[in-house]
């Protein structure tokens, strides 16, 4: 006679979107493991055809409200090379800014919004704010330090305005980033205590040898790169440049999900995000976040999930530490964009959002419109390895009361800071062990 | 303090966008207003004067249908709860938030307009479009309340 479970949450909360898990295991054996999810930059891609390249960037900024930096950057990295325009480095460093901002605002909401109340027993943020005022309020310090930023360069903090293929339609002025300093400092010194504060709390355990997947660059990777790291548990890496994705990696389509899958070719499922990005680029950190990663024993290559949390503590201080040298640094350059002409061409670009990878690739017709667009974001291709590391945590569960299984399915999903609402619709967690 | 109009939604999830469309005409009317998107716990931000915060709501009133609450009293109705997308902290999430942090709500009223297709489209549904003229009116009418 088989053992038989189930369990059913029917609502996952405090991920970015929604979708469905179902974990279905028989003698303590898992025999379905499945993320459902429906992805809506499908529907951008068909949007964007047809619509004038200057559009594109404005558009799919509109694809997520926490990340449309991530969004932009990547877009116009591509367009980019598609219309062969050299952006200034001066124009570069301002994106670098802006983006800071964005990884600042999306980290801390995720830290302290949405995955904190997990580690501290509460069911949403809003009842942990009852208990730990404090915490709560340092979280949104440091989202609204970020925002600034993204009102300073992008002309408003949800869906900013101001990038466009070349660089920005406007530049600000030197006094208005230098405005920004005391917020980032403050930021800085919240941002290194959440460090302490995250290393400090009790973590379940899991020990995962993951692939690691991140943008190369010669600084902690960003806003820009033209190849990709993959990192296997052998400890070997390969260099992929972003124009030959196609050949490394593939989208495939599975039953259970309207999402794409991103795997590499030879099936493997792989990990992007912040422990890939520190995986190939810990000595590229800034200097105060390498500092805070050395005090709190974080090692190079996380293998247990629920340690990402505190490597996206590290990277919030790495942001607003390189945010205040940037600023610092700003000097308002001549020109706030290169212009170009439309041309026949083909484009790809890739950037870290704040979940990972995000890759782009553009077909432009000689009038400049969109033939064809293609957009892989992080979370699916996030998607198999979290439906992978289920599967490892299963035997953890069986042994748990139902409803403790079910807040720790939901606590390692959260700690891939999905972005499902890139789509749409609920994550409905369903766990059968049968 | 003059008062502020806060939008809420999203252009390309079709009727979501209504409320932003109503913005724009307020805007040109030259009142103060800030599209906001889907500002989640942000909106704690933009709550420091007198609001007029306009949304789409899902249920507790008909396709096209315009629904005023006291902003005091959204953080505990239903009707602005569930906004398209779970992104984030939904509007009335939002101000629980704020009053577990002892923030207060500020004086002013909730403007939600029912909403009836939220597929990926910027095209408003014919009964919601048709319900744009009333939202703008019960904004320049909770507006001007709120100028007194």
């Amino acid at each position: 006679m088989s053992d038989e479970r189930t369990y059913h949450v029917d609502v996952l909360t405090r991920v970015e979107g929604e979708g469905r898990f179902t974990l279905r295991v028989e003698d303590g054996r898992v025999v379905q493991s499945e993320l459902a999810i429906f992805e809506a930059p499908r529907f951008f891609e068909a949007f964007l055809r047809g619509r004038d390249r200057d559009e594109v960037i404005d558009v799919v900024a509109r694809i997520c409200g926490i990340c449309p930096v991530a969004y932009q950057m990547s877009a116009a990295a591509a367009l980019e090379a598609a219309l062969e325009v050299a952006v200034p480095d001066a124009l570069w460093e301002l994106r670098r800014l802006l983006y800071c901002g964005e990884w600042i605002e999306s980290h801390a909401l995720h830290v302290f919004l949405l995955h904190a109340p997990d580690f501290l027993g509460f069911a949403s943020a809003v009842e942990m704010a009852a208990e730990h005022k404090e915490l709560v309020e340092r979280g949104l310090r440091m989202k609204k330090a970020g925002n600034a930023i993204l009102e300073a360069l992008g002309g408003r903090a949800t869906h900013p305005v101001s990038p466009r293929i070349g660089g920005f339609s406007k530049v600000p002025s030197r006094e208005k980033l230098r405005a920004l300093r005391d917020g980032l400092e403050g930021g800085l010194r919240d941002a290194e205590a959440t460090v302490r504060w995250a290393a400090s709390l009790p973590m379940p355990e899991l020990d995962v040898p993951y692939v690691y997947v991140a943008l190369d660059a010669p600084r902690y990777p960003l806003e820009r790169g033209d190849a990709v790291l993959i990192g296997r548990p052998d400890g070997t890496s390969e260099r992929v440049a972003v124009d030959a994705w196609d050949d490394h990696f593939v989208e495939r389509q599975v039953p259970h999900s309207n999402a794409l899958q991103a795997v590499l070719h030879d099936g493997s499922t792989y990990l992007t995000g912040p422990a890939a990005r520190l995986h190939h680029h810990a000595e590229k950190l800034h200097a105060r976040a390498r500092t805070l990663a050395d005090e709190v024993g974080l090692p190079r290559s996380v293998r247990n999930p629920h340690r990402f949390l505190v490597v996206r503590c590290v990277e919030l201080v790495h942001a607003f530490a390189e945010a205040l040298d940037l600023v610092e640094a700003y000097v308002e350059p001549s020109l706030a964009f290169v212009p170009h002409t439309p041309r026949a061409s083909i484009g790809y670009g890739a950037t870290e959002a704040p979940r990972g990878l995000l890759w782009h690739r553009y077909a432009l017709e000689a009038d400049g419109a969109v033939a064809d667009a293609r957009i892989v974001p992080p979370t699916s291709q996030n998607q198999a390895r979290i439906e992978a590391d289920l599967v490892a945590l299963a035997p953890q569960l069986l042994s748990l009361p139902h409803e403790d299984a079910t807040k720790l399915c939901e606590q390692l999903i959260r700690s891939y800071d999905p972005c499902i609402s890139c789509a749409t619709h609920f994550l409905d967690l369903r766990i059968e062990g049968a | 303090m003059k008062p502020r109009v806060i939008a809420l939604g999203h252009r390309f999830a079709g009727d979501d966008g209504a409320a932003l469309e109503v913005a724009e005409r307020l805007r040109a009317r030259g009142h103060d207003v800030v599209s906001a998107g889907r500002p989640g716990a942000g909106l704690l931000e933009l709550l420091d004067a007198p609001t007029v915060l306009l949304d789409v709501v899902r249920r507790g009133a008909s396709p096209g249908v315009v629904i005023e609450l006291p902003l005091e009293t959204l953080a505990d109705a239903s009707v602005a709860e569930r906004s398209v997308s779970s992104h984030d902290l939904g509007p009335s999430a939002a101000l629980r938030l704020g009053a577990a942090l002892g923030r207060p709500t500020p004086r002013g009223t909730f403007v939600g307009l029912g909403g009836e297709r939220f597929d990926p489209s910027d095209e408003l549904s014919p009964k919601v479009r048709a319900g744009l003229d009333a939202m703008e009116r019960a904004a320049l009418a909770a507006l001007a309340r709120l100028s007194t």
